[in-house]
């Protein structure tokens, strides 16, 4: 199939739009037809890790036509070995969500599938997109379904927090609109021109360093919301609290990835010089994000909130592992993006079994129910230990990598931060051993139907990739090792990136020129 | 003969009657007899001007913006009576049922 | 003035689509008079001849005519599609409207039509006087739409409203062409870009006064601030399928005229203030109207204040008058029409007195009971936030992207600010009809065939332009250059 990536991407929302027609009473088949084709894509998205070859560090699998030419603006798809895992997340999470809110959604089951698929779409086309416009444009397009998700199926304070969830995004992704716009426009200069919003293409642009500053300031804003970074951390907690399940799913395992692959695919390659300069700022940003996150993390009261708070101090990890600019650090970044997604999203699907059950999420309100819900205990310990990360398991291989790459640069940073490790498995215990151990204190407690079958399915696949990616890593490590090297490359010698502007600029239309303009590079 | 900039200043104190009326008159016909005024201002000025420059053009302009004052007046005055129908005045303090 | 060849060739060819309009108007009315029985057939006729005038540019005359007056050219087809479609949208959704509150009137559809007229006029007018008479004949079709309801006093009091500050702004343009007629001589276009391109004009603080006298009357047609006050009453209003026409067609037909006149002055633009003047309004617009819409609860009000906010957005692209700043307002004004008058459609499909104000608790939990209109609501409000994939994305990029490469980055960056606050008022549409119980006694949607029609063409366009806008920019594209070129 040589459009794999275009079916990837369109099917979630082709699927969806035929759903809008389904008579409202067939619940049954709406839910099945969104989960058939989320399982669809699923199964698609394994053929793009079949196809993606290793050893090359540019994309892959490249389609590309011209969208609105006048501007340069192309239609353009890629996979690498940054994004690889990322829409693989997207594409496993997709169906999982589905399933585990099969019986869990009563409210308007079909618009809450359409909202899903939207969503997916928009997500997959994000992470697949190579051309910065069209990146934008699915970047945004996320921030509606999960506005209607969030505020529609949420729970008692879900309006206010959507809209703080859309503005807190849409300013910053709108000042990074600007940034965008700006670039092109000097590239067009550059160029003679001719006017492209390649990635790859704008790599290229030569930038004052005023104007780097402020554009990076602009890029850097609207991921570091995205992410979020700590003082902008505050519209997460609200959003993840109130948003369904499979809301808050999505939310924590694939739309805060946009934001820490932003930073890698956009920020790093754009503004090296400002990138390292303001490095330690941001570092020093994340690693308080770390902290404060843990320490916020244990005295929450409300499960949810907790696993929220840990979203804030384990992101902070990967921010820390992409500025520390390192090998290792990047590489343990982007796995702990998927690491992330994966425990993370278990918690969080976790947390809304028990709350579907018993209404409440209070860990007050707990107290030895792995008693009663022997099977669920066992499910809930997995992830916590994966999100702790207990050796073996995927979270430690993230950190580890993450923590040793970074020491060697930002050795005093990276030490702090290691203490968020310690904390998380603190509070996460702590969580666990006031939840499921000890006597049972609440009489609503001692009968509580067990997991039932398709929370369970769903989140067999999420155990399948924590210990796979904690035994073997190198089986995910392994593909975006070149993008990395690759990555870095750019940063260190910024001289050559005219060759690529050039080679690129030059050989317009043909598809193989990402490759070109990448071994120019790494030459 | 007259100097073009003895009308100019004349047009210009008159279209500034005007515009002080539009202001401070809070009756509809007070009103839109100040914008006549300004309108008949401006035809002075194309007028001094058409004569100065020996030129067709400003007073041609001159029959459109008759034209225009006294279509507008027609539709206006329609206006004023249709509002006079439900309110009994025609005080622009008096029209006043949505907020400014 | 030069008289002597009045009539050239092929003078009908030019004014070919006003002439359908003008005698399909008269028709309109006699229809009305003479088949009273066929009255509920005058709307559907009505969008037969729209269909007809657009398809009368296929035989229209390009050139320039009537002793150098009146250019048809591609930009001005470009705008009369604009302003057909407008006119076609608006008939639509008049046509329900009007049945459900018991007025007929084949004249309604005439003076839209005629309205329309006026609008071509200003667009392809090459001389101040053109313009001037086209935009008059705009006006008094609009005083009168706007008066339509006659019994109901707001629709009146709108009426008095727009008339007042109308004819007050047209002695200011009136005034501004004078000044200007003093200093170059004539009132014809190009004559008076001769003059301004000559390297020892001087700019007089009369001329300066002359431009103010000229914005500000424009402004006031444009709803620009501060001139806009007029704006949200007149809106709130009038019978609703008129508001929104008039909050997007007669801002396109005064911005393609300005462009011109703007052009006109290019040559000596640099050496003075003006477009710092035009910058300030432009500011000021999108400041007032995105804060003040904030505090709107009422639909129509909102809907004011947001589009005083966007007309500073298509100003910012006039302060560099190139082929970029041409095709942008063009496609914007475009955009603007479908999605604003897609949004005062499902407005005037709320059945409750016209007197009271129409507002966001009426479309509560609509998403639920209508899932059309709602949808068509909130694809037109995501569309007026500029979010992706919609026309409104594409066409607010355009503007920004223009500004950026002729150096106003500064005041993109005020753009874009003001547009966060925006997108807080628009998705507040969206939470009512999505994310909010509807009541007990909630007021009904009551949206016949013809209107219902006009949401799905308004939901098609958006997307349409905002996924495939290349055929549209190249036709915008090709025709600013034409313009540009002269």
């Amino acid at each position: 199939m040589t459009n794999l990536l275009s079916i990837v991407l369109w099917l979630p929302l082709l699927a969806a739009l035929p759903l809008a027609l389904f008579p409202r009473r067939a619940d049954a088949a709406i839910k099945g037809w969104g989960l058939f084709f989320s399982l669809v894509t699923f199964l698609l998205s394994l053929k793009i890790v079949l196809g993606f070859q290793e050893g090359i560090a540019g994309f892959q699998l490249i389609e590309s036509v011209p969208w609105i030419p006048q501007w340069g603006i192309r239609y353009s798809l890629g996979v690498d070995g940054i994004s690889l895992w990322l829409v693989m997340l997207t594409t496993l999470l997709t169906p999982v969500v589905l399933l585990a809110s099969w019986n869990s959604i009563h409210k308007h089951p079909k618009e809450y599938i359409i909202a899903m698929l939207v969503m997916e779409t928009a997500m997959i086309g994000a992470f697949l997109a190579t051309d910065v416009m069209l990146f934008y444009s699915f970047f945004e397009l996320t921030l509606i379904p999960m506005y209607l998700i969030i505020g529609v199926w949420g729970g008692a304070n879900r309006v206010y927090a959507a809209i703080k969830f859309f503005i807190f995004t849409i300013a910053g992704s709108l000042l990074m609109l600007l940034g965008i716009i700006y670039l092109g426009a000097l590239h067009a200069r550059q160029s003679g021109g001719v006017p492209s919003f390649a990635v790859q293409d704008l790599y290229g642009t030569a930038l004052s360093p005023t104007v780097s500053t402020l554009l990076f300031i602009a890029f850097t804003l609207a991921f570091a919301i995205k992410v979020p970074l700590f003082p902008l951390h505050t519209w997460l907690p609200d959003a993840h609290v109130e948003a369904p399940t499979g809301g808050s799913i999505l939310l924590a395992g694939v739309m805060l990835k946009l934001g820490t692959y932003g930073f890698l695919r956009f920020v790093l390659p754009y503004f090296p010089k400002a990138s390292l300069d303001y490095a330690p700022i941001l570092i020093a940003l994340a690693v308080i994000g770390i902290v404060y996150g843990a320490l916020v993390a244990w005295v929450q009261p409300d499960m949810k909130k907790l696993v929220a708070y840990s979203s804030v101090s384990h992101l902070g990890f990967c921010v820390l592992g992409i500025f520390a600019m390192t090998q290792a650090s990047i590489e343990g970044s982007i796995l702990q993006m998927v690491n992330h997604g994966l425990s993370t999203g278990a918690l969080f699907l976790l947390v809304g079994v028990i709350y579907e059950r018993r209404h409440t999420r209070l860990l007050a309100d707990y107290g030895g129910i792995a008693k009663t819900m022997p099977l669920y205990a066992v499910c809930f310990v997995i992830a916590m230990l994966s999100s702790v990360g207990l050796p073996g398991l995927n979270g430690f291989v993230g950190e580890f990598l993450i923590l040793s790459g970074s020491f060697r640069t930002y050795p005093g940073w990276t030490t702090v931060a290691a203490t968020g490790v310690i904390l998380a498995a603190i509070y996460l215990l702590w969580l666990v051993q006031r939840v499921f151990f000890g006597p049972i204190t609440n009489e609503e407690n001692r009968h509580i139907p067990d997991i039932a079958w398709n929370e369970l399915l769903a989140l067999a696949p999420l155990f399948v990739f924590i210990v796979w990616i904690g035994v073997h890593p190198n089986t995910f490590l392994r593909k975006m090792t070149p993008s990395v090297e690759q990555l870095l490359a750019q940063m260190s010698n910024e001289k050559p990136q005219e060759k690529v502007m050039t080679a690129s600029s030059s050989t317009k239309d043909s598809g193989l020129r990402t490759q070109d303009s990448r071994k120019a590079v790494s030459r | 003969m007259i100097p073009t900039h003895y009308f100019l200043i004349l047009s210009a104190i008159l279209f500034t009657i005007g515009v002080c009326g539009v202001l401070t008159r809070r009756n509809g016909i007070t009103i839109f007899m100040s914008i006549e005024l300004m309108v008949n201002a401006v035809n002075l000025t194309f007028l001094a001007y058409a004569r100065q420059f020996h030129q067709l053009h400003g007073m041609i302009f001159v029959f459109f913006v008759m034209a225009i004052a006294a279509a507008e007046a027609a539709v206006g005055l329609a206006i004023f009576l249709s509002l006079f129908h439900h309110r009994e005045t025609i005080d622009v303090d008096e029209a006043n049922l949505m907020h400014w | 003035m030069n008289l002597t060849p009045l009539l050239e060739a092929h003078w009908i060819n030019a004014i070919l689509p006003e002439l359908v309009l003008c005698i399909g108007g008269m028709f309109l009315i006699l229809f009305d008079a003479f088949a009273p029985k066929a009255r509920s057939l005058t709307g559907p006729i009505a969008v037969v001849i729209f269909i007809l005038c657009a398809w009368s540019q296929r035989f229209v005359a390009v050139g320039t005519f009537f002793g150098g007056t009146y250019e048809v050219g591609g930009i001005t087809r470009v705008f009369d599609i604009t302003f057909v479609l407008a006119g076609i949208l608006c008939t639509l959704l008049s046509a329900d409207y009007l049945e459900r509150e018991g007025i007929t009137g084949g004249e309604f559809y005439a003076l839209l039509m005629w309205g329309t007229v006026g609008m071509m006029m200003m667009a392809k007018g090459l001389d101040l006087l053109i313009i001037i008479l086209g935009l008059e004949l705009l006006s008094i079709c609009i005083f009168v739409l706007l008066g339509f309801q006659r019994r109901l006093p707001v629709s009146n009091e709108a009426s008095l409203k727009y008339f007042l500050m109308g004819a007050f702004a047209t002695g200011f343009i009136l005034y501004g062409t004078a000044l200007f007629y003093g200093a170059t001589e004539s009132t014809n276009i190009n004559v008076m870009a001769r003059w301004f391109a000559n390297p020892d004009v001087t700019i007089t603080p009369l001329l300066t006064v002359a431009f103010v006298l000229l914005m500000a009357g424009f402004g006031f047609k444009l709803a620009l601030a501060p001139f806009h006050p007029w704006a949200p009453d007149v809106y709130q209003g009038a019978p609703t399928p008129v508001a929104g026409w008039l909050s997007v067609a007669p801002k396109a037909a005064t911005l393609i005229a300005l462009i011109r006149i703007f052009h006109a002055m290019g040559p000596v633009l640099p050496q003075t203030k003006w477009m710092t003047i035009v910058a300030w309004l432009a500011v000021l617009s999108m400041i007032i109207g995105n804060s003040v819409a904030i505090a709107q609860r009422d639909l129509k009000r909102m809907l004011a204040y947001s589009g005083i906010a966007q007309v500073g957005y298509m100003t910012i692209a006039m302060l560099t008058i190139n082929e970029d700043a041409v095709a942008s307002i063009a496609i914007y004004t475009i955009v603007y029409a479908l999605m604003n008058l897609g949004a005062f459609g499902v407005i005037s499909m709320l059945a409750k007195n016209q007197n009271d104000p129409q507002t966001l608790d009426d479309i509560a939990g609509l998403g639920w009971r209508r899932p059309f209109h709602a949808l068509a609501l909130a694809v037109c409000m995501f569309s007026l936030s500029g979010l992706p994939p919609t026309g409104g994305f594409v066409s607010k990029f355009y503007i920004f992207r223009t500004a950026v490469q002729s150096g106003h980055t500064g005041i993109a960056l005020i753009g874009i600010i003001t547009s966060i606050a925006s997108v807080y008022y628009y998705l507040r549409v969206v939470y009512y009809l999505y994310m909010k119980e509807s009541a007990e006694g909630q007021t009904r949607i009551d949206g016949g065939i013809f209107a219902t029609g006009a949401l799905a063409i308004s939901i098609i366009g958006i997307f349409l332009i905002g996924i495939w806008p290349t055929p549209l920019f190249h036709a915008a594209s090709y025709a600013a250059h034409l313009l540009l070129a002269r």
